[in-house]
């Protein structure tokens, strides 16, 4: 599977150059340019150009803002422009060093950045929890030079309409920046960050990050450790095993087979989906004797762990017109995720007939969610770009998924959810 | 005989290696969370400590380094058991002092028992 994903995003990376310069063609010809902005959109052509020719297999963010911070001294003037940058859980800081300053100088900027980035972000992400790695480029380094940085300029980067961090333009003579450098660096960066957005979007550079790679193998390999480990047991040591002992290794055995084919399952589903595969197999049937079936299938597994399984169903029958096979995966994800994430307490699973919608909903006592995990939950892109956090067990790929499928039937997904409070997964599918 | 604690969020995995380490006649003290580990550690005084890296509360490495950092833990065996065998995370767990990182996928149970026998 993961093969099948190198091909694809290597044939991509391929295409991502004519795409550009497809963007850089359009921006050019849908409008009447005056002479200054006829400059900008050369100077955007240089540095996405530049961007992409450096390493064809790093169309990023990163590597655009290391364009931009090492060349935009042809359009303003500075000593030191820099970039602080959060990816995943670590937080860059690079400057290029135009005119010879000292390490205190740059110390200085890093430290107004991230509270520049800080004030932007608020409360919700600690800057100071991040792992700082910091790097220099350009000139060198001259502690004798006792200048400090007098005026900065900080540029708010937004990448798929999130906050990310801050570009940042210092110089020590007495001056401030003028309003027209302002406009024109924002304009530069914030056209440069749309291009790159789109190029990723339509190639699935996004979904290519090393730390997907990493994270759909760690979900593969640990049922895989189950299975290998309780096999070999199984094997050199039967006559030592009670029965007890030996229905627990089953049970584990069979539950590590089911993640196994939810996860691979979900793979496919994402595949078909960035294809327009996924068929639907709509038929009117009655939700309330499916979502008994359906449940019921969790209840060993939930309870194994000594958690609470509470179904509660509607009393009669809710017709709608839905595909079973559908649903029940979305089921399968919200419960097995609920499943994951609570420790102790209990998963309440219930179905109600709403107004205009029969409504399933899955409850649990787990870890939560912050405000900022809640908006990248549903979002493929968000969610390949910038994993959740460290304590994130999996690639979230069964939300995306879940959610396509809902809204393919004509429902909708939401959640409701409190740190360290619980979750609550709602889904509705449309009545007749 | 010896004394082992075993930190590790997954139970399916748990159970794993509690089942072979018990049928060594080894003594399993379990942990899902690594919860006040250091003082965990304190009381136990295990012989040696298997250690998750992507845990519910703070992460595995983060752990390593209060118990290494600590005066009454810094000498425990630590033993790093991760499928996220990053060279960057099997260099950082080294040099904060695990004795070793074993990558949960490449050893069956039997091997990590005859591992951690020659390590006791």
């Amino acid at each position: 599977m993961l093969s099948v994903y190198l091909i694809i995003a290597i044939v991509l990376l391929i295409t991502s150059n004519c795409i550009f310069i497809y963007y850089i063609y359009k921006s050019y010809t849908s409008q009447h340019l005056h002479y200054k902005d006829k400059k900008i959109n050369e100077y955007q052509l240089d540095v996405l150009n530049e961007t992409l020719s450096r390493d064809k297999t790093d169309v990023s963010l990163g590597a655009l803002l290391d364009t931009l911070i090492s060349s935009l001294h042809t359009v303003i003037n500075y000593d030191v422009s820099s970039y602080l940058l959060i990816h995943n859980k670590s937080l860059t800081f690079k400057s290029y060093v135009n005119n010879q300053m000292s390490a205190d100088y740059l110390r200085k900027v890093e430290k107004l950045s991230i509270e520049e980035l800080q004030n932007k972000l608020g409360k919700d992400d600690d800057l100071t929890k991040r792992h700082l790695k910091e790097y220099i480029s350009g000139n060198i380094v001259n502690n004798e030079n006792k200048l400090k940085p007098y005026s900065n300029f900080f540029a708010e980067i937004k990448f798929n309409d999130r906050t990310v961090g801050v570009l940042v333009f210092s110089i020590s003579k007495k001056e401030f920046y003028s309003k027209n450098d302002i406009k024109l660096v924002r304009q530069i960066l914030d056209s440069s960050v749309f291009f790159l957005q789109k190029i990723q979007t339509l190639t699935g550079v996004g979904l290519m990050t090393d730390d997907y790679i990493n994270m759909v193998l760690h979900d593969l390999r640990t049922p895989l450790t189950v299975i290998n480990g309780n096999s070999d047991i199984l094997l050199k040591r039967d006559k030592e095993l009670k029965s007890t002992d030996k229905i627990k290794i089953y049970k584990d055995i069979k539950h590590s087979v089911s993640r196994l084919s939810t996860i691979v399952n979900n793979l496919l589903d994402v595949a078909r989906m960035e294809r327009g595969k996924v068929k639907l197999n709509m038929k009117n049937a009655d939700c309330v004797k499916f979502f008994n079936r359906e449940v019921e299938t969790f209840r060993n597994i939930v309870e194994s762990r000594n958690l609470k399984y509470i179904v509660k169903p509607p009393k009669g029958e809710i017709i709608i017109n839905f595909d079973a096979d559908v649903t029940a995966r979305v089921l399968d994800n919200l419960i097995s995720n609920a499943n994951k994430y609570t420790e102790k307490g209990s998963i309440t699973v219930s179905l109600k007939k709403g107004k205009n919608y029969a409504v399933f909903s899955i409850k649990d006592t787990g870890i939560g969610l912050s405000k900022s995990q809640k908006k990248l939950l549903f979002n493929k892109f968000e969610q390949f770009a910038h994993p959740v956090d460290g304590n994130q067990k999996s690639t979230g790929l069964g939300l995306v998924i879940s959610k396509s499928l809902v809204e393919a039937q004509g429902g909708k997904i939401l959640v409701n959810s409190k740190l360290g409070k619980g979750s609550e997964f709602i889904f509705k599918l449309p009545l007749i | 005989m010896a004394k082992i604690l075993l930190v590790e969020d997954d139970a399916a995995i748990a159970n794993l290696y509690q089942a072979e380490l018990k049928l060594r006649d080894h003594s399993v003290i379990y942990s899902n969370n690594g919860e006040n580990l250091v003082e965990l550690v304190k009381k136990e005084k295990p012989d040696i400590i298997l250690l998750d890296i992507q845990l519910p509360q703070k992460d595995g490495l983060t752990l390593l380094s209060e118990l290494k950092s600590n005066g009454d833990t810094k000498d425990v065996k630590v033993i790093v058991l991760s499928n996220y065998a990053s060279q960057e995370n099997v260099d950082k767990a080294l040099q904060m002092g695990a004795i070793d990182f074993i990558p949960k996928h490449r050893i069956v149970p039997e091997e990590l028992g005859i591992k951690i026998e020659q390590l006791v």
